[in-house]
């Protein structure tokens, strides 16, 4: 005998949160642009039995400016649903080179090799204004052209890319999206010299990352789905299987959950059927006991109202494999 | 060849300057700072070249040279030159070079100085061995006394950081 499964599944997403937001560990490359190093040598003699000190000239050399910037991608893959809006993937961007620099955001989402991809929401980017990891109402809205980040040397800003995921995607399907970071007094060949375009008029010149650069965040289609079942045995007094007063049932109630994501804060809750009585410390859980009394395991028999039996299983992903609870009923 | 001593030109054409340094003394003490400059020639042959600095990148060498010339009409003696290591440069091992000289670091700007071997500076209570980063000073002491006409040169290597 196959009963409807009367009891309710509750399942959300994992909400995914950038707990601590590691900076990348990149340094910029030193003295600060504009620095003036002087030298002036002296020395010291004696010219007949007489001791001197004289100073040399001083020379000068101004320290000139390298454009270089990184950005590192600070999320995990992201799990997300085929019709999410505004998912959001978090980045750092970092001026490594040796003077305050502006620095122009885009993000690119034609990546060639992935399964999707992912359509940029308007606006595309938000900086973490609030230091808090996540898109949140207080972040501010990136515009280009209009608040490119200006980061001092080593210098560092967390920016928030969103993006809209397309529909009808399949589960495990992978979109990726970039982030890149351009300085704007300019880009391209390392070693360029751009007379006079640093801070305080020094020569700027193109470093090592051509004062360009990008990070690549990537977001997974994570649907996941609970399958269960209730099935029921009879056994009777007189050792057969009818359902007549003094019978016992038992009943499974087996879950399982497929896809690549997990299902959260799982409950399973049943009710004990009418004209019945649940048999005491009967419930099982994985083939283990289960109290009835409201305590440290996860299950528990409650008396009051409709009687029934309740068992919290929690985040369950398809790695946990079949859940599997018993419990057993006396006919009246 | 010794890639010091092709900077003869500019060595002449500094002291034909001579008027220009505007020292007063004995000694007449000259400081120019240069980077290395590597030229290929038509042959394929390079050709490094020291020429004069004003604009430096980090991670750029620079070297200082100091010329030293008796102008006086008798000799002097106990010559010692001292130069300043900038805290945005960091001395080249090994780069510090003057004929008939011994050279020696400080750490503590210019108070004592010794061997930088020797050297130790304050690390949370301890003691560690001094690095190129810590010099504050390079100094030569000449070895002999300097005659009347001489001159010669001291010369180190420096990275800006």
């Amino acid at each position: 005998m196959t009963k409807t499964p009367s009891f309710a599944v509750k399942s959300a997403f994992a909400a995914l949160f950038v707990a601590a937001l590691i900076p990348a560990d990149v340094l910029a490359e030193g003295t600060i642009a504009g620095t003036d190093i002087d030298n002036t040598a002296s020395v010291s003699y004696d010219i007949g039995g007489t001791p001197v000190t004289q100073s040399s000239n001083t020379v000068t050399i101004t320290v000139a400016e390298t454009l270089n910037v990184v950005a590192v991608l600070q999320s995990p893959q992201v799990a997300v649903s085929p019709g999410d809006t505004n998912a959001p993937l978090v980045f750092t961007v970092t001026n490594t080179g040796n003077g305050p620099e502006t620095f122009t955001l885009a993000v690119d989402n034609t990546d060639a090799a992935d399964d999707f991809d992912p359509v940029a929401a308007t606006p595309f980017a938000f900086f973490d204004s609030d230091d808090s990891g996540d898109l949140t109402p207080a972040d501010e809205a990136y515009v280009p052209g209009t608040n490119d980040p200006l980061l001092d040397a080593d210098q560092s800003v967390t920016v928030i890319v969103v993006n809209d995921i397309p529909a009808g995607l399949a589960n495990g399907d992978i979109g990726r999206s970039a982030l890149t970071a351009t300085a704007n007094t300019g880009s391209g060949t390392p070693g360029t010299v751009i007379p006079g375009a640093g801070t305080n008029g020094v020569d700027a010149v193109i470093g090592s990352t051509g004062a360009t650069a990008s990070a690549s965040g990537e977001y997974i289609v994570s649907d996941v789905a609970v399958a269960f079942n209730k099935s029921a045995t009879v056994s009777d007094p007189n050792g057969g299987d009818q359902p007549v007063p003094g019978a016992t049932i038992s009943y499974q109630i087996t879950l399982e959950v497929s896809g690549t994501g997990t299902a959260t804060a799982l409950v399973v809750n049943d009710p004990i059927p009418t004209n019945t009585t649940y048999v005491p410390d009967s419930l099982t859980l994985n083939g283990v006991a289960l109290t009835d009394a409201a305590d440290g395991d996860v299950g528990q028999f409650d008396d009051a109202g409709t009687p029934s039996i309740t068992v919290t299983l929690g985040d369950i992903a398809a790695a946990d494999g079949l859940q599997t609870i018993g419990f057993e009923v006396l006919i009246d | 060849m010794n890639k010091w001593f092709t900077t003869g030109l500019l060595l002449v054409a500094a002291l034909a300057n001579a008027t220009a340094w505007a020292q007063e003394g004995k000694i007449q003490l000259q400081t120019v700072v240069e980077k290395e400059q590597v030229t290929v020639a038509d042959n394929g042959d390079e050709r490094v070249e020291l020429v004069p600095v004003e604009k430096v990148f980090p991670g750029d060498v620079v070297i200082y040279t100091v010329t030293y010339t008796n102008v006086a009409d008798q000799a002097v003696e106990n010559v010692t030159i001292t130069n300043p290591i900038s805290s945005e440069l960091s001395y080249v091992p090994e780069s510090a070079f003057a004929p008939g000289a011994d050279v020696s670091f400080s750490v503590d700007g210019g108070k004592t100085f010794d061997a930088l071997s020797n050297l130790t500076v304050a690390n949370e209570g301890a003691e560690r061995a001094a690095s190129v980063e810590d010099l504050t000073h390079i100094r030569w002491v000449l070895t002999d006394a300097l005659a009347p006409g001489s001159r010669g040169f001291a010369r180190f290597r420096a990275r800006l950081n």
